[in-house]
């Protein structure tokens, strides 16, 4: 922590001020986002957030869980944690349909994904920090991930880059640190819970550089 | 199958606002054209951009492949540096290309450091 971040936290505990903030987490589909959520929310509450799937798109609605009293040693806040829809340049209803769907089915899939995606983007004027989830297992330079970051930063929101999926053998963490090397980094698989201890450390410097 | 290119320079563009750019850009890849544009979007336009893109989608317009090369991907931008391309991006300068086409047509854009290759499907 550096000696600005000690001063306000110290600041924070001497005035007793409550520190609320809207956490959002965003990512391109498939990444994990919503396995991370309920990672987050099962250690701080004991409740998941919603349900996950191999089928891209299975978050087609902001889920929100609201109030959640979180500590890390002496550090105190309440978060509001924002699992998005998955943000893509694309929707195709043949696609569901490769996993099983039926035509009827995929195509409604598809208009609620499309909607999902506006309210993903919408959503990110009311953030006050920001998770972005990206798979280690694929290539990470992608447009998807460079339109978000890009908004977070013109709108300064504070963000934590977080790679997700290093049980899997193919992972490879470094490239998505080398692929951005001015953002902030945490390697985690939110299905096994590996460096889950990590990532709370850097969640709550984050927080309080906002 | 035969494919149209629009390569378009940024003075064509620059003096339009968001949303006019957007819808001028979109129109063309919706007409099935891949667009070339010299020089860069904003962030917030590139957001504009997907938004609109999700609004046109239909059974035949599945949405976009879109990709920005700037030459700066994998360099850590140091503060000074950074500052300057924020300010030369205020006066207008915006360095790098962007290719816009149609998803059904543009199955994929890779980036690698410098170099951005396209992948087509054609029937």
């Amino acid at each position: 922590m550096g000696i600005a971040q000690s001063f306000r936290l110290a600041f924070y505990r001497l005035l007793k001020k409550k520190i609320d903030v809207k956490l959002g987490i965003y990512g391109p589909t498939n990444v994990g986002k919503t396995t991370l959520a309920n990672r987050l929310t099962q250690d701080w509450v004991g409740e998941e957030m919603g349900p996950v799937s191999e089928i891209p798109h299975e978050t087609r609605e902001i889920l929100k869980m609201e109030r959640m009293q979180v500590t890390n040693g002496w550090k105190k806040f309440s978060v509001d944690l924002i699992d998005t829809p998955g943000i893509e340049t694309k929707v195709d209803f043949r696609e569901f349909m490769r996993y099983g769907l039926s035509e009827a089915q995929a195509k409604k899939r598809a208009k609620e994904a499309t909607q999902g995606v506006l309210d993903s983007i919408k959503w990110l004027a009311n953030l006050d920090a920001v998770v972005v989830v990206m798979d280690s297992t694929v290539d990470p330079y992608t447009q998807v991930n460079i339109t978000i970051l890009g908004n977070l930063e013109a709108r300064r929101i504070p963000t934590l880059i977080v790679a997700n999926k290093i049980d899997l053998p193919t992972s490879s963490p470094e490239r998505i640190r080398k692929a951005f090397p001015n953002k902030k980094f945490v390697a985690i698989s939110a299905k096994n819970g590996q460096n889950m201890d990590q990532l709370y450390e850097s969640l709550f410097d984050m927080v309080m550089m906002q | 199958m035969k494919l149209k290119v629009d390569f378009i320079p940024f003075s064509s563009i620059s003096e339009r606002g968001a949303e006019e750019k957007v819808r001028f850009l979109l129109e063309r890849v919706t007409a099935g054209r891949l667009v070339v544009i010299e020089g860069t979007l904003d962030p917030e336009e590139e957001a504009m951009l997907i938004e609109s893109t999700m609004k046109a989608i239909t059974d035949d317009f599945p949405g976009i492949e879109l990709c920005t090369l700037t030459g700066d991907e994998y360099r850590k931008i140091g503060m000074i540096e950074g500052f300057k391309n924020r300010l030369m991006r205020t006066l207008g300068h915006r360095k790098g290309i962007v290719v816009i086409g149609p998803a059904a047509l543009i199955k994929e854009i890779r980036r690698s450091p410098g170099i951005l290759s396209m992948y087509m499907e054609t029937e």
